[in-house]
């Protein structure tokens, strides 16, 4: 079957799609997108962590023909959504920030430094990254924990988090990421 | 996971023919979570388009495609004293976490019919009618915990779904109180107990899940003493009914169970303290 | 779909002056990870790709009676179907220790889950019911699942007519290795004993639960070789063991390492690696292997599960007599890296402590239980849980806190260790016990804050309203354990690192290129930081990790920063000799200080160690490379004596304590740990923020461990929980505040003085999660996991 949604901002279309595909395995296999990750494919993981119409979800869940017509964001179209996000709260886009808009070029690219969202920053400086496997789903759940709740305590953190394992950290510098996030999305505003 | 044995996609609008392989799709979380080599063809409910969550003047009607997040987010009229805070404390129970409430639905996890399916908890305790729609048109209704007779079983026939759940009214303007165990944070739950106790004509029901392979319900015109409510559970789960899996030994989960229900009882029979008294 | 191969690249970090040596340097692929872009191994894509998939076996031990494979190859969508008969030389078997490990399984299988035949498909899914199509005729063995199956007279033996090294040494053909050590005469010395204490523990089958799977990418190259991408830790190990079964010489098979979804140890022994490269050379077309997780938990080996007697002797005064200790550890059907798991049980077993009369016996089975092997912490773990059980022990027995009888009886330098082996730098067990003892304790009772009601996210059982603080207890424990670093018994072990430097758009830069596999420690930070302070440019490349320069040896032990850091240390001071030639050459004459003073690179100058600014980097360089790859190597070892147990086998040690805080529902049985602090001496910190990363990590294992993980087999020796659902892995609602304090008291041996850090954090906080669990109950919980049938008695 086709399957048609919105990527990233994107429409994308992947053919031949077997009908119990999931999500993950179009997004990796058929999209060029393997940023999601497939540690587990049972829904334990939140490796696979993808936004579904805002929504996190886990990917290796969510069989491919339920995303039709819908809105998807991975761990590579969070930087591009963070960057969106600041003319959001308002009515729309500002004119300061329609007059930098610039068409994105077909095709994924590697980020400059400096073109991160604020979570991935905070990530690599609070040394939240060892091996990395874990750190696109936990990404994806922590961006929209910031956008939901901009001053989330420990607790508040470690429940929204819960569904997401990580092998190498023990998970303490995790938290120093998303409160680093969270301490500069205040400075911001 | 990919089911790599399912061939085809349906909307559920379009009624068809019921095929051998064929199975419903709600919000999937348990559907891909594990191989389901004898499924061919998904039914998505995911279009019909149903109201998640209506109050009626027969009580509060959840549909089978209500996520569980939907559900979490329900705010009660006032009276129905039973919602808050045993809604979130049942959703809280699944083996897992906001992503999964994000597309579990309260129907897939009452037809899953594990037994620590907390829905399954919920609508049991809360009196729960199950409507059951047959492909002819046919309804059918019975109590949830009568719905699920085992791990993994109910009496769900060829081609029927699962509708709705309808909690009464009476059952919604309960004091409940509630109970839950499990080896780890999120971990799945190894005993899940629900009491109810009803103003109007002051019944005690207990309801014992997750620790027995379907709902165990007991019910008793007025509240029991403790010794009677010991003796009532230990002859309803006799020894070896106990369900037994890796999430805990029968015996540990006898333990919880036996604890859980008298900590309810205590806590249902002693007077509610009213806001600003202490 | 992109069209492009998506295979490992250079990482370039360009950083500011002060990313050299003890800096917390950021993560040259940080960037690639957060973005989604860093290629791992199951990223890996090639156009025209076949997809590979294992048939396994559904029982622990069987025999072969046929395979009939006609259904699977006639399946459209199929390109291949290879069982053991299909192997193309007679190199048939593969092993990190003993070659007895089947590439397909050979008549017989030994436990469940043994690889049996591959196919090859065009989509994952075809090769999955392919596989399914393949109709294997198994006769059911009798199944040997623990000592007593493994050892009786009568017992199958799991492999007859073995030949290996250990094989004429060992008391009985199912026994892997047997290593004794007798120091002093600890039956003479327990008579002086005031008190005797004994006890038998248990430690159960942990895995290493790394989350990226098992996978990489075999493409058959036109010179009848093949490239392999692969997730691994040590290329060069695969690569031996690879070639031959290929009957391919080794420089035709080229390996270049994918990025490394964690490994622990589970990575060491081959999985898809000959599996793929079979399947690509048969079918001519690239072909990719991934495991999915229910996969992955039959495809590694597991941590050994193991039994412990252990007896002490002390007198009133707090002093230890003597030890005697047995160790029984299940090797499972393979032998993987059982002998160096037994040596090191067996010599790390008295524990960081002074007792000169010691009796021991370590061994390794060979059952039809999963094979276990290396796993983060190698034997030590095992037997840190029972030695500082007892501890506790001694000490209650002794009426003495069991801090200070640990600091009494604390190895120091100079101590000896039952081997023989003088440990001759810094061991500062007790200060490291004293140093998170004196920590704060967390407040009491955090559930309560001033009034209100329970956050009961903060209570035992969390979330599920299962406690509302009544009947809750607080318990406090400690441990302190002694890890190896590197390879021991006098195996060979050295590094490789090719360091190049050069001019490049008028800046000097340096080209770090070694064989090393990052798993997530974060070697390629440390390489660059290396570089920069032993060169003094800024601009670093970290080439990626492939068979094309010598071996870096294994990531595992503990060793690599030590060792490849080392080699990339050492590369760079042969660079730096060389540069400092050419400038001799070309300014010698302008100023004395060239033929006369100590002279560094710094800041991409020459400069004296005075300070004083001879000439610029780049122009003494000129046009000129210097590109060097040389070996380096630690100081020798020696075997341990096979009756005495003595000899200098270790290269260093590594010494962590822990102290944990832990709530615990005695009435339900569930635990909460509330904070577990560490202290460890890491010689040097060459990166602050990834060791105490690395320390939280490993001491996370150790929670685990202590409360939650186990392998369940069942006595048919079959696996019952391969999944994440059913095995679990702290979560981050499971793990508390972790405190790390870091030490650094230099080893003179080592590069930097600095020590192997890995390993150590995930010995002593099992113990010290456990002991605070019986503070808390007062139970005696000898085996680990602890689960809440321990606690409640049921």
């Amino acid at each position: 079957m086709r399957v048609t949604f919105t990527v990233n901002g994107r429409e994308q279309e992947a053919d031949d799609v077997w009908e119990g595909e999931s999500l993950l395995y179009v997004l990796r296999e058929r999209m060029g997108l393997p940023g999601s990750k497939n540690a587990c494919e049972q829904g334990e993981c939140g490796s696979c962590t993808v936004r579904l119409d805002d929504v996190p979800v886990c990917s290796c869940l969510v069989a491919a023909g339920q995303v039709q017509g819908r809105e998807v964001v991975t761990v590579e179209g969070l930087a591009d959504q963070a960057r969106e996000r600041g003319g959001r709260a308002t009515d729309g886009t500002t004119l300061d920030q329609a007059k930098g808009w610039q068409a994105k070029p077909h095709g994924a690219q590697a980020a400059q430094p400096g073109q991160l969202a604020p979570i991935q920053q905070a990530f690599i400086d609070a040394g939240a990254v060892q091996c990395g496997f874990c750190t696109p789903g936990l990404l994806v759940a922590a961006d929209e924990l910031l956008e939901r709740n901009s001053s989330p305590t420990d607790a508040d953190i470690r429940e929204a988090l819960s569904g997401n394992l990580c092998r190498c950290t023990g998970y303490e510098k995790i938290l120093d990421a998303v409160r680093l996030a969270a301490a500069r999305q205040d400075e911001v505003v | 996971m990919d089911l790599g044995t399912v061939t085809q996609m349906r909307d559920a609008r379009r009624r068809e023919q019921w095929r051998p392989g064929d199975a419903y799709l709600g919000g999937g979380t348990y559907l891909f979570s594990e191989p389901q080599p004898h499924i061919r063809r998904l039914v998505d409910l995911g279009s019909m388009g149903w109201e998640p969550l209506e109050v009626t003047p027969d009580g509060l009607v959840i549909a089978a495609t209500c996520t569980v997040a939907q559900l979490n987010r329900f705010t009660a009229p006032p009276g129905w004293q039973a919602c808050h805070p045993l809604i979130e404390q049942c959703c809280r129970s699944f083996l897992a976490s906001f992503k999964i409430w994000n597309m579990a639905t309260v129907g897939g996890n009452i037809c899953n019919a594990l037994p620590a399916g907390p829905m399954i908890s919920l609508t049991a305790a809360l009196e729960g009618e199950a409507t059951l729609l047959a492909l002819d048109g046919g309804v059918r209704r019975l109590p949830v915990a009568e719905f699920v007779t085992g791990n993994g079983r109910k009496v769900l026939r060829e081609g029927e779904l699962l509708r709705s759940v309808t909690l009464p009214t009476y059952a919604l303007r309960s004091r409940t109180a509630f109970r839950q165990g499990s080896l780890h944070r999120l971990g799945r739950s190894a005993a899940l107990v629900i009491g109810r106790h009803d103003p109007a004509d002051g019944s005690f029901t207990l309801t014992v899940t997750a620790s027995t392979p379907r709902p165990v319900r007991l019910w008793f015109p007025l509240p029991p003493a403790a010794a009677q409510l010991r003796a009532a559970l230990e002859q309803a789960v006799p020894p070896g009914a106990w369900f037994d899996d890796i999430y805990g030994l029968p015996e540990w989960r006898r333990h919880l169970t036996l604890r859980f229900a008298e900590e309810i009882r205590a806590e249902l029979t002693t007077a509610p303290v009213a806001p600003g008294e202490e | 779909m992109a069209g492009t191969t998506r295979t490992p690249t250079n990482l370039t970090q360009g950083a500011k002056a002060d990313a050299g040596i003890g800096a917390s340097t950021l993560r040259p692929d940080g960037t690639l990870k957060v973005t989604g872009e860093f290629a791992y191994s199951s990223d890996m894509w090639h156009e025209d790709m076949l997809w590979g998939f294992t048939l396994r076996s559904p029982h622990a031990h069987a025999r072969i009676l046929s395979v009939d494979t006609s259904d699977a190859l006639a399946q459209a969508g199929v390109y291949a179907v290879l069982t053991h008969d299909d192997l193309p030389t007679e190199h048939k078997k593969y092993g990190l220790e003993f070659t007895d490990t089947p590439v397909l399984a050979d008549g017989v299988v030994r436990h469940h889950g043994e690889p049996v035949a591959l196919v090859a498909a065009d989509h994952p899914e075809t090769a999955r019911r392919a596989a399914a199509k393949i109709k294997v005729e198994y006769e059911e063995l009798p199944v040997v699942h623990d000592e007593a199956s493994a050892l009786a007279e009568d017992a199958p033996l799991l492999h007859p007519g073995r030949d290996d090294h250990h094989a004429h040494e060992v008391p009985h053909p199912n026994i892997v290795h047997r290593q004794p050590i007798i120091r002093g005469d600890a039956n003479a010395a327990a008579r002086r004993a005031d008190v005797i204490v004994t006890g038998e523990y248990e430690v159960g089958m942990q895995d290493q639960a790394f989350l990226g799977p098992e996978s990489g990418l075999a493409v058959p190259g036109e010179d009848g070789g093949v490239d392999l991408y692969v997730a691994t830790q040590w290329l060069h190990s695969d690569l031996r063991q690879i070639a031959p079964v290929l009957g391919l010489p080794e420089e035709k098979v080229r390996m270049t390492l994918s990025g490394v979804g964690g490994a622990f140890g589970g990575r060491e022994d081959l999985s898809m690696q000959i599996h793929a490269c079979l399947l690509a050379l048969r079918t001519g077309k690239p072909v990719k292997i991934v495991y999915n997780r229910f996969e992955s938990f039959f495809g590694h080996v597991h941590r050994h599960p193991a039994k412990l007697w252990y007896e002490h002797g002390a007198t009133r005064d707090g002093k230890l007599t003597h030890m005697k200790c047995r160790i029984v550890l299940d090797g499972g059907a393979y032998a993987s890296a059982s002998p160096a798991v037994v040596g090191n049980a067996s010599s790390l077993s008295v524990g960081p402590y002074v007792i000169e009369d010691v009796e021991i016996e370590a061994v390794a089975l060979y059952t039809n239980n999963p094979p276990c092997g290396a796993m983060r912490g190698f034997g030590a773990v095992q037997a840190c849980f029972a030695y500082e059980a007892q501890m506790d022990k001694v000490a209650a027995e002794l009426g003495m806190d069991p801090v200070e009888f640990r600091q009494l009886n604390a190895m120091t330098q100079g101590t000896i260790m039952p081997t023989g082996q003088v440990v001759d730098s810094p061991a500062p067990v007790a200060e490291l016990l004293r140093r998170v003892k004196a920590l704060p304790l967390p407040p009491e009772n955090q559930w309560e804050s001033a009034g209100q009601t329970a956050d009961v996210r903060a209570l035992p059982g969390g979330l599920s309203n299962t406690t509302h603080g009544e009947g809750v207890v607080r318990g406090v424990g400690y441990a302190v354990g002694i890890k190896n670093v590197g390879f021991s018994e006098g195996f060979d072990d050295y590094s490789t690192a090719r360091v190049r430097l050069e001019v490049v758009a008028g800046e000097p830069v340096a080209t770090v290129h070694t064989a090393m596999a990052e798993v997530g420690q974060g070697g390629v930070t440390v390489h660059a930081q290396i570089a920069r302070t032993e060169l003094g440019v800024q601009q670093v490349t970290i080439h990626p990790a492939d068979t094309q320069v010598g071996s870096a040896g294994s990531t595992s032990a503990s060793r690599q920063t030590y060792m490849t850091g080392g080699a990339v240390k050492n590369t760079c001071e042969a660079v730096r000799d060389k540069a400092l030639q050419l400038g001799r050459r070309r300014f010698g004459t302008f100023h004395p200080a060239w033929a006369t003073a100590e002279l560094l690179l710094e800041g991409g100058k020459v400069v004296t160690d005075g300070g004083e600014v001879l000439a610029d980097l780049a122009d003494v360089l000129g046009d000129d490379v210097v590109d060097l790859e040389l070996e380096f190597r630690h100081r020798p070892t020696e075997a341990f004596d096979i009756v005495t147990g003595q000899g200098f086998g270790h290269v260093q040690y590594s010494f962590a304590a822990h102290r944990a805080v832990v709530e615990v529902d005695t009435e339900l049985g569930l635990v909460k740990v509330v904070e577990l602090a560490c202290a460890q001496d890491v010689g040097k910190a060459l990166n602050p923020l990834s060791v105490v990363g690395q320390i939280q990590g490993g001491t996370t294992q150790g929670l685990g461990l202590a409360v939650m993980e186990e392998i369940i087999v069942d006595p048919k020796s079959k696996v019952r929980n391969p999944s994440f659902t059913d095995y679990l892995i702290p979560t981050i609602l499971d793990t508390p505040t972790i405190p790390v304090d870091v030490l650094e008291l230099a080893d003179d041996h080592a590069p930097y003085g600095l020590r192997g850090i890995g390993e150590a954090p995930t010995l002593s906080s099992t113990p010290a999660v456990v002991s605070a669990i019986r503070a808390a109950t007062g139970l005696a919980l000898k085996r680990v996991p602890v689960r809440p049938e321990h606690i409640t008695g049921v």
